[in-house]
């Protein structure tokens, strides 16, 4: 089968591999028919995770057909059309069994160095390093997918693949950064970064009763999206001269009463100071990508929640916490739950509510993979969101 | 321990492991089942290497006594006779190598329950008098099978063997060889 691999910085060739087999019991292989690049695969691209290994097979929001399963899988028959979660969950520990999958105990067989980095390891990810697992991911014809009867969701036919798409991540993330925010009547949130999973948190804040959001990013496409596909006020910020100071006047002195950070350091989560050092030196990366968090934790106001879910590196700089502890501030973040959301969020799509398939700008074969990664990861053609098509 | 146990261990003869010899190594985890479900797997000494990634076999001798066949690490393969020490049943478990054996190892493994309904924490303590004392140590140590490492991994896969009924690996999966797709006609 054809497959998006790894071999290097700035380099994702398409190979011919072999398919992929049922392992574990509890596996099945779905016959992919969309999977989408992820802006956290960007980070893999620019060769900023560590645990990379040339031949890793990319993809990690992907949706199919299950065409085998092993004889431990008892939610899902062959035939079945399903969203497959990024995060492998294996639904028997005490993190899954209070709906914290993404911190599942059982789902990553190469946890030692995230342990080190971490303390703890955390839930496995498809084609996301081996630090996380080192699963062969869905940017394939075919992807084996452990723990099925805790992953994968069946959709109903009645819907296409680009409204569902999205349960595999942009929208469950964007969703958990909005209920972390602890929104009530009346409340103003503010996002940083208007990508695809800030986009999503601007739809969802909206869903869970914000009164206003303010969207904050420095691309005017991105901006003018967010304008034609909701009410959110926008900021580009590159126009700005104190970002805080303007926030404060769109919200009557208070400031907004939760901020997401939706842009990160983005290097999931891989917490070595030697890898820190080399994001530093990499140019403009380190200060950039800290700023947002420290925009927010500014702007917001007293007593306020902070909703990380751009994923940070470990150490970043100067972060405020001393504007953070006067304030009072509360923070939560971390890697979505998403087997927790899939079902509310399908129905939020059946009912017409919300279709994730706005952010979609591009789709493209499988076998055109290298100039995807490109125009999305250079921002070209307006690019914000890619979907491959792997018959093609 | 109980009285019971407590006699049982006086009439044995002197650990192998002498006080303050070899190399320790503890672990612990958390398992979302009873102690009991746990301790039993775990007393069915046969089990052992469906999780213990090094060990080979574990022949059950007779009540007290099992045969343990072992491959620490490359070009090393091993055997010892085991001896339990004391059992105090769903709570904890003791053993150690015979006199005389190849290596000399003995460990203890301890089941209490955890709070707030998070099931039972098991913790095993080993110590190991390598065949060929410290510098084996330094050696594995630097081949990365150190015996906290290998204890680690043997006690992270036992959870997930009790938890999910299996342990996932990724061996056998697809992977990039550097064979270019080209579009068939």
């Amino acid at each position: 089968m054809k497959a998006v691999c790894w071999n290097g910085k700035k380099k994702v060739t398409v190979e011919s591999v072999d398919e992929p087999r049922l392992i574990n019991k509890e596996d099945v292989v779905v016959s992919i028919t969309s999977t989408a690049i992820c802006g956290s695969d960007i980070h893999l691209y620019d060769g900023f995770v560590p645990t990379m290994e040339r031949g890793d097979i990319l993809g990690h929001e992907f949706m199919g057909e299950v065409v085998e399963k092993g004889p431990s899988v008892t939610k899902l028959k062959i035939g079945d059309r399903v969203v497959v979660p990024f995060v492998i969950a294996c639904g028997q520990c005490y993190n899954c069994k209070n709906e914290l999958y993404s911190l599942c105990d059982n789902s990553n067989p190469h946890g030692e160095k995230a342990e080190i980095a971490a303390g703890y390891q955390t839930a496995g990810i498809y084609g996301y390093s081996h630090m996380y697992g080192g699963f062969a991911g869905g940017q394939a014809e075919y992807a084996r997918v452990p723990f099925a009867n805790t992953g994968p969701i069946v959709v109903p036919t009645t819907l296409t693949d680009e409204q569902v798409l999205f349960l595999s991540d942009i929208f469950p993330t964007g969703y958990m950064a909005a209920e972390n925010c602890d929104i009530k009547p009346g409340d103003i949130v503010a996002v940083w970064g208007c990508g695809p999973v800030g986009q999503l948190a601007i739809k969802s804040a909206f869903l869970l009763g914000a009164s206003r959001v303010i969207a904050i990013d420095r691309f005017q496409e991105r901006l003018d999206m967010v304008r034609d596909n909701s009410t959110a006020e926008v900021l580009n910020y590159d126009k700005e001269d104190d970002l805080v100071e303007r926030l404060k006047v769109l919200t009557g002195g208070r400031g907004p009463d939760a901020c997401i950070d939706a842009v990160g350091a983005e290097a999931h989560g891989h917490q070595f100071d030697a890898y820190y050092d080399r994001l530093k030196t990499a140019i403009g990366i380190g200060t950039d990508q800290a700023h947002a968090l420290r925009e927010a934790i500014r702007a917001c106001r007293k007593g306020g929640n902070i909703s990380i879910v751009g994923v940070y590196v470990g150490y970043p700089d100067a972060v405020p916490l001393g504007a953070a502890f006067a304030k009072g501030l509360k923070f939560k973040m971390g890697q979505c739950n998403v087997q927790k959301y899939m079902p509310t969020l399908l129905n939020l799509i059946e009912d017409g509510r919300i279709d994730p398939s706005f952010v979609i700008t591009h789709k493209l074969n499988l076998s055109d993979a290298s100039h995807a990664y490109d125009i999305f990861r250079n921002k070209k053609e307006d690019c914000v969101k890619v979907v491959l098509n792997p018959a093609a | 321990m109980n009285t019971k146990t407590k006699s049982f261990l006086s009439s044995l003869p002197k650990p192998s492991v002498k006080d303050g010899d070899g190399i320790k190594a503890e672990y612990s985890v958390t398992i979302l089942k009873d102690a009991s479900f746990i301790y039993s797997v775990w007393r069915n000494f046969e089990n052992l290497p469906r999780f213990m990634k090094h060990l080979d076999e574990v022949q059950v001798l007779n009540d007290t006594r099992t045969l343990w066949r072992a491959k620490p690490f490359e070009n090393l393969e091993t055997e010892w006779e085991t001896e339990m020490i004391a059992e105090t049943p769903d709570e904890f478990i003791s053993w150690r190598s015979i006199e005389g054996s190849e290596i000399s190892i003995a460990g203890s493994v301890h089941f209490s329950p955890a709070p707030r309904g998070q099931g039972t924490q098991v913790t095993v303590r080993m110590m190991y008098g390598p065949p060929l004392g410290k510098i084996t140590h330094v050696i594995t140590k630097l081949t990365k099978a150190d015996p906290h490492s290998l204890l680690r991994e043997d006690m992270k896969r036992f959870k997930s063997y009790i938890e999910t009924g299996d342990i996932l690996s990724t061996e056998g999966q697809p992977r990039g060889q550097g064979i270019e797709y080209k579009k068939t006609a």
